[in-house]
């Protein structure tokens, strides 16, 4: 019997300190989860707890044939998928700067890089929030967990054929919304350039 | 022009045969709309893959099983407060129930302590005048019976006595089977 296996056996007779040990295994992908579902880091590491004592709960219901990662992630993004629901979370906007603070603090070597960190998860937040809850989880658990289509369907209750019209649907969304951005960001630097070119020479 | 095939093999990032991603490259290079959607994919993917992994601040592990902990003591704590409410409740029942069985008992004590004294008072009644009436009768008859005589009929009426209630109770008994 692997640790794991014999983790989920003694967790199963109600030994907390053996799910606890799954905790530690697995909080990253489920907090990731629940981080790019929510958008902050307050809201991830509430619903990354809830969703670890709902999985502890329903342990008995847990089928050992299933991956144990893949039937936690998937009580992670549905539970996320129900506050979004119920609180209507608001996700993050482009800006990275007010939002900032939301972004985990991430210890990198130099603030530069910790800088570009912060851009970029905000970036990667402000995409996905154009995305509707349950595309948002489909794009998700492929991308960032590497769930197969079977997987995904699985997890969101949905048939194989809505799963792959749903991430064909995301992911043309976001490449238009990844466009739009460029183009922004292009015509932004290129007002800027002009507006430096223009006042250079008076000064 | 028909961008269909080529944009299902983008977005969904089917995995490609040689032939298909020839016929995808060929198409990618007289297409600027899917070589536009092709940049924007890949762009997407590399952000994606670089963006750094969220993770939860340290112990993390150990906060969940305080808040399990926490959870079990305050649901434990509701158990025990739905128990001691029902358990109040039943008590709270019962005592109202008691006080007005023992209410109604104060009220109509007085009157069954009437009724019994009552009862007892006509009893003694009773007995009183079958004693006037026995008791000339008894002292004129010790005067003309001599006592062997008056033990025979004394005996004798209570041979009689027993015979009939006897019989009358045996009779009862017959008429309670014939009505079963």
């Amino acid at each position: 019997m692997s640790n794991e296996a014999q983790w989920i056996a003694e967790a199963k007779a109600g030994d907390k300190e053996a799910f606890s040990r799954l905790v530690e295994k697995y909080q990253k992908p489920v907090f990731s989860v629940c981080y790019r579902m929510l958008g902050t880091s307050t809201a991830a590491e509430d619903a990354a707890q809830e969703a670890f004592i709902r999985a502890y709960q329903a342990l008995d219901r847990y089928d050992p044939e299933r991956s144990f990662a893949t039937w936690l992630l998937s009580i992670a993004s549905n539970y996320s998928i129900d506050q979004i629901r119920k609180r209507k979370v608001t996700i993050l906007s482009m800006d990275s700067e007010k939002y900032g603070w939301m972004v985990p603090p991430d210890p990198g070597p130099s603030p530069e890089r910790a800088t570009l960190d912060r851009e970029k998860q905000a970036l990667v937040q402000s995409l996905l929030a154009e995305l509707s809850d349950t595309d948002r989880a489909a794009v998700i658990l492929q991308f960032w967990h590497d769930c197969s289509y079977e997987e995904i369907a699985e997890t969101l209750d949905l048939s194989l054929s809505a799963v792959k019209s749903r991430l064909f649907r995301a992911r043309r969304l976001l490449a238009e919304k990844w466009q739009e951005m460029s183009e922004a960001s292009a015509h932004i630097s290129k007002q800027a350039g002009e507006r430096i070119a223009h006042e250079s020479p008076t000064l | 022009m028909n961008h269909q095939p080529y944009e299902n093999w983008i977005l969904l990032a089917a995995d490609l045969d040689q032939k298909e991603q020839r016929e995808l490259h060929l198409h990618l290079k007289g297409c600027s709309h899917c070589q536009t959607l092709y940049q924007a994919i890949h762009q997407l993917d590399h952000l994606f893959k670089t963006a750094p992994q969220p993770s939860p601040e340290a112990n993390f592990s150990a906060r969940w099983l305080e808040r399990v902990e926490k959870r079990e003591r305050r649901r434990n704590r509701f158990i025990l407060g739905i128990t001691l409410a029902v358990i109040s409740l039943a008590t709270l029942i019962l005592l109202s129930v008691v006080g007005l069985e023992m209410r109604s008992a104060v009220d109509t004590f007085p009157n069954i302590l009437l009724q019994l004294v009552t009862m007892i008072a006509d009893w003694i009644d009773f007995l009183n005048q079958v004693s006037n009436i026995l008791t000339p009768l008894v002292r004129v008859g010790t005067k003309f019976i001599s006592p062997l005589w008056a033990i025979t009929i004394v005996l004798s009426l209570g041979g009689v006595a027993a015979v009939w209630i006897i019989a009358s109770m045996r009779s009862r008994n017959m008429q309670k089977e014939l009505n079963q």
